[in-house]
């Protein structure tokens, strides 16, 4: 416990010592709340707001959930085409590394010009900014299972698909969910990038809104909450992880150690 | 007329063509075992002995020469075989008793008479308490032991074991030999071993063959009329250094050849 709490001190400490020259600049400056607010205007409008903003924020989770869903399951359904054949390899690698080039910017208004205001559109920038560190997760897992593992299941008689269900799967999934912690960080922003255009309710909308009233405190308000999901999401990754594979931190754990070790 | 060999390997060649070259691998190579019988093959490092090992395994394809078990041509075929690869690999996402029932759980076998099969195994193979333990937890020679344990509950006819002790440290890979020297005896397995330790091979074997540098060929074999089963003090017999001092002039012979 001690140990953790050291871990995360210096964070708190340069957070805090930002916070505090933050303040003090806004209170001895005067500068007016429309253009700067301190961070104690930010809380406590925040506060004032907590339902408001709250309202905003369960449409901006549900897309989210709905578009990391979907890409899970693309980026997985890529991945494993790509693994079994190269046929598919050489046509949907370039394809999936040119899709990372498209500007959001540009294809988040086409989106909502096609499919209307409501959930659709911003589950598909969300799938599009994540799924790409999926698949990648995924391939790489894939291709660093062991030559020699493969051919020991062979020689046991395994078929192809046995030795991806028992070998190449598992190895992967560490791999795997490295990927989805560098896409769960793109997740909300994607969202919340496709409320702007235009939406009815969520975060997005929510910051437009302020921003045109001059409520440059809720903008704030709005961008700690994002953070926040952000960040908590990034952590859950972790519990998940060590649910869903707790061989992996453990083994890694022992070969750190050993390694120290040798080292002494 | 005599059973034939529980298995005989005749002619094996193997090459590649690397443009207008063609690489030679290994030329010729045969040997047999009969059933409880314990053979080795010897050879310098890069001389090919793993890839021997594959072709026999049915993993690799030769370019000529064929493998028969009791007489049955089994060329390109794993059915045979149990094979213990030099890592140990086992998985760490598994626990040591179902590391141990993979081949037969890839055979289709339900995994409760799988897991009762191999817990058979575990007090004889020094592994009692371990079942449920993760990989990791394990020392470097119980490893190598739970990867010979799920290489002989397979079953197979013929184990084939490539260097199994050569990433253990030299006082547990001396352990493991003596223990394997037991294991091999009381059990009657036919085994066909690789390894680069000529003391290994005169420990364990029945006959070794030694191979030459590449383009493998046999260089000589050498039987082995020791008791069985051998322990760590055979090291001294004379009889023993005998052995050893044929098995390293053979090496040498063949490697100024």
């Amino acid at each position: 416990m001690r140990a953790s709490i050291a871990r995360v001190l210096p964070a708190l400490l340069l957070a805090a010592a930002i916070l505090g020259v933050w303040e003090t600049y806004v209170r001895i400056s005067e500068v007016r709340p429309q253009v700067l607010p301190a961070p104690s205007r930010v809380v406590e409008q925040g506060w004032a707001f907590r339902e408001l903003i709250w309202s905003h924020v369960v449409p901006t989770l549900g897309e989210t959930a709905i578009g990391f869903t979907l890409a899970i399951l693309v980026g997985t359904v890529a991945a494993v085409g790509i693994d079994f054949s190269s046929t598919v390899r050489r046509a949907l690698y370039p394809m999936l590394v040119a899709s990372q080039a498209i500007p959001v910017v540009a294809v988040a208004p086409l989106l909502v010009l096609w499919f209307g205001f409501g959930i659709v559109p911003k589950a598909l920038v969300v799938a599009l900014v994540t799924f790409f560190p999926i698949t990648v997760g995924w391939v790489d897992g894939f291709a660093a299972t062991e030559r020699a593992a493969s051919n020991l299941l062979r020689s046991m008689g395994a078929s192809r698909w046995q030795v991806f269900r028992l070998v190449r799967v598992p190895g992967a999934l560490p791999s795997f969910f490295s990927g989805l912690r560098i896409a769960i960080t793109y997740a909300v922003v994607g969202a919340i990038f496709a409320e702007y255009v235009g939406a009815k309710r969520g975060l997005g909308i929510f910051m437009q809104l302020q921003q045109n009233s001059f409520r440059t405190d809720l903008v704030m308000a709005a961008v700690v909450v994002t953070a926040a999901i952000s960040v908590s999401l990034f952590l859950a990754t972790y519990a998940v992880e060590r649910a869903a594979i707790p061989w992996h931190a453990a083994a890694r754990a022992a070969r750190t150690s050993q390694g120290s070790e040798a080292r002494r | 007329m005599s059973a034939p060999p529980r298995l005989e390997v005749t002619g094996i060649s193997k090459w590649f063509v690397d443009g207008d070259r063609t690489i030679e691998v290994m030329r010729d190579i045969a040997l047999d075992a009969r059933a409880g019988e314990f053979v080795t093959v010897i050879g310098p490092s890069g001389s090919g002995k793993s890839t021997l090992f594959n072709i026999i395994a049915g993993l690799e394809d030769a370019d000529a020469g064929e493998v028969r078990v009791d007489g049955a041509l089994v060329t390109g075929h794993t059915e045979a075989f149990a094979y213990m690869p030099q890592q140990d690999l086992l998985f760490p996402w598994r626990r040591v008793l179902d590391n141990t029932t993979l081949g037969l759980e890839v055979r289709g076998m339900p995994r409760v008479e799988a897991r009762e099969r191999a817990a058979a195994l575990f007090p004889r193979f020094g592994l009692d308490g371990f079942e449920q333990a993760y990989p990791h937890t394990l020392s470097g020679g119980m490893r190598q032991r739970a990867a010979l344990l799920r290489t002989v509950v397979q079953g197979r006819p013929i184990l084939l074991l490539d260097e199994p002790f050569g990433a253990l440290d030299a006082l547990t890979r001396m352990e493991m030999q003596e223990w394997l020297a037991g294991m091999s005896s009381e059990f009657g397995w036919t085994v066909l071993l690789v390894t680069h330790d000529v003391r290994e091979a005169v420990l364990l074997s029945d006959r070794i063959v030694v191979l030459t540098p590449r383009p493998a060929s046999i260089a000589a074999t050498i039987e082995v009329p020791l008791p069985h089963p051998r322990r760590l003090d055979a090291f001294t017999d004379p009889a023993f250094v005998t052995i050893e001092a044929d098995v390293l002039r053979a090496l040498q012979m063949g490697s100024t050849r």
